[in-house]
């Protein structure tokens, strides 16, 4: 799959350059630079669904922008153009503000103009006090749509019942 | 090589698989480091 930078530059506030096939990047106006993209899935949902990342260079909490928020609305909107697109994504928890993530990805989706067209199925993984927060994005018209959602369901079920490593 | 469905993983294959995906972010941004320098952005 290939995402087209000239479709997000339509409509996104800050130039977009394209790296790869699903990645970008742009600077604010504050110069914080953003990568953002997809990643294949490799081991429960392979060719079927991405991993969706962002990061800053510094990794670090950058001033508040609304258009960052106008730039990953626009690389998502892309991606969801593909008809057999899912999103995952997993909260990154280096920093300990991955439950702050967790929110800013379900304020995103409750407030994205086209929210009816998708479903956000969120979890939580307690692994004996670790959260980890994920959740998969598909659209509504999706061919394999109760699959995939039945799919993931299982996969959180039995990490769920199998993850018994205590985390560091 | 078909890739084997995570419901046939052995709970070891599972849990490995599991934090594999868990620092997926560090493998994409080697990648994205490494498409930058090909670039001339870094």
């Amino acid at each position: 799959m290939r995402l087209s930078v000239d479709n997000i530059n339509q409509t996104a506030p800050y130039w977009v350059i394209q790296l790869d096939d699903m990645t970008f990047r742009f600077v604010t106006k504050n110069g914080v630079i953003y990568r953002v993209g997809f990643y294949k899935d490799q081991y429960f949902l392979g060719d079927r669904a991405y991993h969706f990342f962002i990061a800053n260079e510094t990794n670090t909490i950058s001033p508040k922008d609304v258009d960052v928020y106008k730039v990953i609305t626009c690389v998502i909107e892309e991606f969801f153009r593909q008809d057999k697109s899912v999103m995952l994504y997993i909260c990154d928890p280096y920093d300990h503000r991955e439950a702050i993530r967790d929110n800013l990805y379900k304020r995103w989706f409750n407030s994205y103009p086209k929210h009816d067209e998708l479903t956000l199925q969120a979890e939580e993984l307690d692994f004996e006090g670790y959260i980890v927060y994920t959740g998969m994005i598909l659209r509504n018209d999706h061919p394999e749509y109760e699959e995939l959602l039945t799919t993931y369901k299982a996969f959180v079920q039995r990490a769920i019942n199998i993850y018994k490593v205590q985390p560091k | 090589m078909e890739q084997k469905a995570f419901q046939q993983y052995s709970d070891a294959e599972f849990r490995d698989a599991l934090i594999a995906t868990m620092n997926l972010k560090q493998e994409w941004m080697a990648s994205v480091d490494k498409r930058e320098k090909e670039l001339g952005l870094r």
